[in-house]
């Protein structure tokens, strides 16, 4: 029977500090400033923002 | 005169144009909607791009018109709907796809209807059009109807757009798999949120950020499609496939 074939260098190394401990925190801080623009947005078009003029 | 204002425009839209020929071919190639909705939305910010180089060098009603209907209205609505179907079936997209064309057609004849009270005395071209338009255009009660549209459009449209390239780098992240493609989201992901941010950063009156932020966000969404895109399971299953059809 064949082996299963190898993807070579599809899968994220489980040793990594980048990926274990970097993109989970990128992903947090990035969800959380699309929050805050998806706010600021509404509070311009709404007018609870200040506009510099 | 060549200044920042004209050379940015200049550079985010030379990035922008290969960016929309990289999606479009792949779209020719493959015939999925999420690559044509995605390749439309980038020619509309490649038009708005160059809108504002022109606006940058004098005076252009059309050239506003592309400025403000492709780049501050529709654009970011029109690449996001693009992420939908990639993580959604086409039945379940369709209705927003509909809601989406008839909008952006209402958007169209409300531009149309603010075009003759545009008033292009106020128009200085030592500043960028993204901190005067504001003046030219008239305020939402004397019949600029377009301004309360823009923010629905653009909020939908990040949402879709970043929020689809967090969940899809999410995914990807917890099955442990295609590296690239987790680092690809998260760059398209942040070149997103660079240009809303300077998008709401100039609706709150600071438009000197734009430029800088549309070659940021050209860039940033360039390589992560790039760096997305560069490792293909399927082509290398095929590849694996016939090498042990082969043996």
């Amino acid at each position: 029977m064949p082996c299963k074939p190898k993807l070579h260098g599809a899968r994220i190394p489980a040793d990594s500090t980048f990926f274990g401990k970097v993109v989970p925190v990128l992903m947090l801080e990035l969800g959380i400033v699309l929050a805050t623009i998806v706010v600021l947005a509404f509070g311009v078009a709404f007018g609870f923002v200040p506009v510099a003029r | 005169m060549l200044t920042n204002n004209t050379l940015l425009p200049f550079f985010s839209t030379a990035v922008m144009l290969l960016f929309c020929v990289a999606v479009l071919r792949h779209f020719f190639a493959r015939w999925e909607l999420h690559f044509l909705f995605w390749g439309i939305g980038l020619l509309m910010f490649s038009f708005s791009s160059f809108a504002e180089a022109v606006l940058a060098l004098g005076w252009s009603r059309w050239a506003f018109f592309s400025w403000y209907f492709f780049g501050a209205a529709l654009n970011a609505a029109w690449i996001g709907q693009g992420t939908l179907y990639l993580l959604f079936s086409r039945k379940r997209v369709l209705p927003w796809t509909a809601l989406l064309l008839l909008g952006s057609l209402a958007a169209l004849a409300l531009m149309l209807q603010v075009m003759p009270l545009l008033d292009e005395t106020l128009f200085n071209p030592q500043s960028p059009i993204s901190e005067q338009y504001s003046r030219i255009m008239p305020p939402v009660r004397e019949g600029a109807t377009i301004r309360l549209a823009t923010p629905l459009f653009n909020v939908y449209g990040v949402i879709a757009l970043v929020g689809g390239a967090l969940w899809s780098s999410y995914l990807f992240w917890r099955k442990r798999v295609l590296p690239n493609r987790v680092i690809g989201n998260l760059l398209i992901a942040a070149g997103a949120l660079v240009i809303s941010f300077a998008s709401v950063l100039t609706r709150m009156g600071f438009g000197a950020w734009l430029y800088l932020g549309e070659l940021l966000a050209a860039g940033l969404l360039f390589t992560g499609f790039m760096v997305a895109a560069r490792f293909r399971p399927n082509k290398l299953r095929a590849a694996a496939r016939s090498r042990l059809n082969a043996e």
